[in-house]
């Protein structure tokens, strides 16, 4: 595999585990949030 | 005499092609309804852009200084997504939060993509980039990635992301079906419908998505900023004049001139090339692609579930919002006529909005 497929698969790797990780940190903020302020009656 | 004639004997069967090309594309804008707000002004664009000596394009032609204003200085996509951030009650997707991740898995695509507009070696690693966001599902995410990482390949991006979006409802189904049992597509999934989120964290979810974004992409936070600035006008309950504009004027008024400007990119001499036949395909992978992550990620989720989620779900994770959605509700009231799954798909799909403006975010700052 020359340098760029190298460089190809590591931003692959560091990009789909920087969206999960992002999304899974909306996740934890939204059940906190929901937690803070639960909805109005 | 003959100065009129230049027109007609400058044609070169490129030229004629290209033309040919922006009729078909008005043709499926009117007849078939194919996202027409967009395909058609891409077609006239695309006509306009390869009359011989025509005076819309090159020095001081108004779709040139478009291109110059609103695609270079990447200011159309970012002032669309402040429309759409208007246009989107984050509300589904607040009530099942859980459908985030959805909105991660089905961004595969983008990467896979990636890898292969690489791997064939005739794409730099930022080209091949620019080309994996095809798989964004989103228009401007292209539009925003391509003029800053590969401008000359701007018209291809485009016309794919677009042409692949409207394209959903063909795209996802036999992906869909090939990837689950029956069994999987009858699964009911509880809509909670009566669940209420308050409008505290309504207001404050686009604040802190913003925070968060930009902090960990900080080449993203023109995507997500507008996007999220878009939807803290709809949902602070003070600007409902400028929420009404950002979703009526303002979203037609920029995809009117987006679309025109970016068919005016699709000028023969620079879009009748190999390359541009690659992109196509390899554009079309990327939807696959993204549809197969969020479907498989959905049924490796099912492993471990006790109340399991209906697989498809996972697709509407794409950001083509929200055919994707409908495409979702539509197929499982094919199997089931009594199956309503759709609020679960629209929480997905609007999940997929910010996975796809993340996703482009990272690349736009792994890459920089």
């Amino acid at each position: 595999m020359n340098e760029v497929m190298v460089e190809t698969v590591k931003i692959m790797g560091i990009g789909m585990g920087t969206v999960f990780f992002v999304l899974m940190l909306f996740y934890v903020m939204v059940r906190g949030l929901q937690i803070v302020f639960p909805p109005e009656e | 005499m003959e100065k009129l004639l230049e027109g007609v004997q400058g044609m070169t069967w490129q030229q004629g092609v290209m033309i040919l090309v922006g009729l078909i594309l008005i043709y499926l804008a009117i007849k078939k309804e194919y996202e027409p707000m967009l395909l058609l002004p891409i077609g006239f664009g695309a006509i306009l852009a390869n009359i011989p000596g025509s005076s819309a394009i090159g020095e001081g032609g108004f779709l040139t200084i478009l291109k110059e204003a609103g695609i270079t200085t990447e200011l159309f996509p970012i002032l669309i997504f402040i429309a759409v951030g208007a246009m989107i009650d984050f509300s589904p997707l607040l009530k099942q939060p859980v459908m985030l991740f959805f909105g991660a898995a089905a961004q595969f695509g983008i990467f896979v993509a990636m890898f292969l507009a690489a791997s064939t070696g005739v794409f730099s690693i930022r080209e091949a980039a620019s080309i994996g966001i095809i798989g964004a599902a989103d228009g401007p995410t292209s539009i925003y990635a391509a003029s800053r990482f590969a401008p000359n390949l701007l018209g291809p991006i485009s016309v794919a992301a677009y042409s692949y979006m409207a394209l959903v409802p063909m795209i996802q189904p036999p992906i869909i079906r090939a990837l689950t049992t029956k069994r999987e597509r009858l699964i009911r999934m509880d809509a909670n419908y009566d669940a209420k989120v308050s409008k505290r964290v309504l207001i404050l979810f686009p604040i802190v998505v913003t925070l968060v974004a930009g902090i960990i992409a900080p080449e993203g936070v023109g995507l997500v900023g507008a996007l999220m600035f878009g939807n803290l006008i709809r949902e602070s309950g003070v600007l409902e004049r400028l929420s009404k504009s950002a979703q009526n004027e303002l979203a037609n008024l920029v995809t009117i001139l987006l679309g025109i400007t970016i068919g005016s990119t699709m000028v023969a001499s620079e879009f009748l090339k190999p390359t541009t036949l690659l992109i196509l395909g390899i554009g079309l992978l990327a939807f696959v692609f993204d549809t197969a992550g969020g479907v498989l990620f959905a049924k490796l989720i099912n492993l471990f579930l006790r109340t399991k989620v209906n697989p498809m779900i996972g697709a509407a994770g794409i950001s083509a919002f929200p055919m994707s959605a409908r495409v979702i509700q539509k197929m499982a009231l094919k199997e089931d006529p009594s199956n309503f799954i759709l609020m679960q798909a629209i929480g997905a799909n609007v999940a997929g909005q910010i996975g796809s403006i993340i996703a482009g975010g990272v690349l736009l700052s792994l890459l920089r």
